[in-house]
């Protein structure tokens, strides 16, 4: 299954990309009254309550209405704005916002910052708004070039493949979307499944400790010549207090939730060890840990494109 | 053992359909580190897992079918990704130990029927 030219420029756009950032919002001393004003005057439907750029809650057309039905419309928006709000991540892939849209059914929601702190809202408007003016600056380009770069759809040039993936952390739903599109990608750049099954395998439980363990995230960035696969995983913090005994087998600082949605078991560092023909970790507390992974190609079948691995 | 022997052994209901395969192993956990780790091949993944992740980890290591156990109802969206990759799914009421024996019944049946 390839990835269609418009799935593809999503993947690449960052959340904050598509958001709108001069956003009108309220505080908690607010009246719902006057929120209904900002509604009316700016014609939306959902007003964010923000104070000292934190986010409190959010107060829709819905809330408006059950204020004006039971005669509340003059309290202040504290005690009746929705509190439990449903938020992305300013890096999020924008693939990933738009399954929480979907998901939700919400028209819109707030953006925060890796900080916490609230810096935007999505709507599908601003998502179309982005998805337009990136199509146009592609569009821009010499064609031929723009369909290369975001479908990778000719073959490889011989100099070698490089391929970036932000991981945003604590977003469990996404773990194993990077391990599965670079699986795909080495497949469709010849790389034999016996390796492409190591690097996946590793790039799986890599991902998942940036989304369990970091406090911001983190990155993958791949290389692919005709000699090996390059894997270099590296994050901003916390860092491991002890790589070596991080490295031991069901060690593990998970907690039961994660434990309960199939990770944190003390397995991820172990087996990616064992997956990748080289292994070094090098971790600092408060700066952050890097992973640097590689994994050699057999010499009889690197750089070749075309597909490598299908079902019989 | 053939994927639709294993089916009919858990009682098991597919919810993503394929075309019949040959399994020669099970691995069972609701870990997914726990499958990520294994060493088979040709194997079907047996899970209480009902997420996108659980499909994506099936992808990684290369199963060849995923069931899921305890009768757990399966969200559209771990349907739906499955039904992308090419995954066949199915679901069974057994519980995470019954299922198991039951395939381990499927492998050693069609094991001992062929020798
Ligand atoms: N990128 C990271 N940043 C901070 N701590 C990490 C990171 N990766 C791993 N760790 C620490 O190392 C421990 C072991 O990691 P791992 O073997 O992947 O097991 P698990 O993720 O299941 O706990 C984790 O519990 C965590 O304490
Ligand atoms: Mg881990």
């Amino acid at each position: 299954m390839e990835f269609s030219f418009v799935q593809e420029l999503i993947h690449k756009l960052k959340t904050f990309q598509a958001m709108r950032e001069e956003v009108v919002t309220a505080t908690t001393s607010c009246t719902l009254r006057d929120v209904q004003g900002m509604m009316r005057q700016h014609r939306i439907s959902g007003v964010p309550v923000v104070e000292d750029e934190h986010l409190l809650g959010i107060v829709t057309i819905e809330d408006i209405l059950r204020a004006l039905e039971h005669g509340y419309i003059d309290d202040p928006v504290r005690g009746w704005m929705t509190k439990q709000v449903v938020t992305v991540g300013e890096r999020w892939p924008l693939t990933e916002t738009m399954s929480v849209l979907d998901r939700t059914g919400y028209g819109r929601l707030p953006v925060l910052s890796a900080e916490g702190k609230f810096i935007g809202l999505v709507t599908s408007d601003s998502i179309l708004h982005a998805l337009l003016v990136e199509l146009e600056r592609l569009l821009g380009k010499d064609e031929e070039r723009a369909v290369a770069e975001s479908a990778a759809a000719v073959p490889p040039p011989p100099a070698g493949q490089h391929w970036e993936f932000e991981i945003p952390a604590g977003d469990y739903d996404a773990a194993g979307l990077t391990s599965v599109r670079l699986k795909r990608e080495l497949a469709s750049h010849g790389v034999p499944p016996e390796v492409q099954r190591r690097v996946a395998i590793a790039t799986y439980e890599a991902e998942a400790n940036l989304i369990i363990h970091t406090t911001s995230g983190g990155r993958i960035v791949v290389d692919l010549d005709e000699r090996m696969v390059r894997i270099v995983v590296q994050d901003d913090g916390p860092g491991i207090e002890d790589t070596e005994m991080a490295m031991r087998h069901g060690w593990s600082t998970a907690s039961d939730l994660v434990r309960s949605l199939g990770f944190g078991a003390g397995l991820g560092l172990p087996n990616i060890r064992k997956c990748a023909d080289g292994f070094q970790i090098h971790s600092e507390m408060g700066r952050g840990t890097r992973l640097d992974l590689r994994f050699d190609l057999p010499e009889d079948t690197a750089g070749q494109s075309g597909p490598a691995e299908g079902k019989k | 053992m053939m994927w639709t022997e294993l089916l009919v052994g858990l009682g098991a209901t597919a919810l993503v359909d394929s075309d019949d395969f040959e399994v020669r192993a099970i691995a069972a956990a609701d870990l997914l580190s726990d499958i990520l780790a294994t060493e088979k091949s040709d194997f079907v993944m047996l899970t209480g897992q009902t997420t996108a992740p659980a499909i994506r980890t099936a992808v990684a290591v290369g199963a060849l079918g995923v069931i899921v156990v305890r009768g757990k109802n399966v969200p559209e969206e771990m349907i739906d990704l499955a039904t992308n990759f090419g995954i066949p799914l199915a679901v069974t009421q057994l519980k995470m130990f019954e299922a198991c024996v039951s395939a381990g019944v499927c492998l050693w049946s069609s094991a001992s029927s062929k020798s």
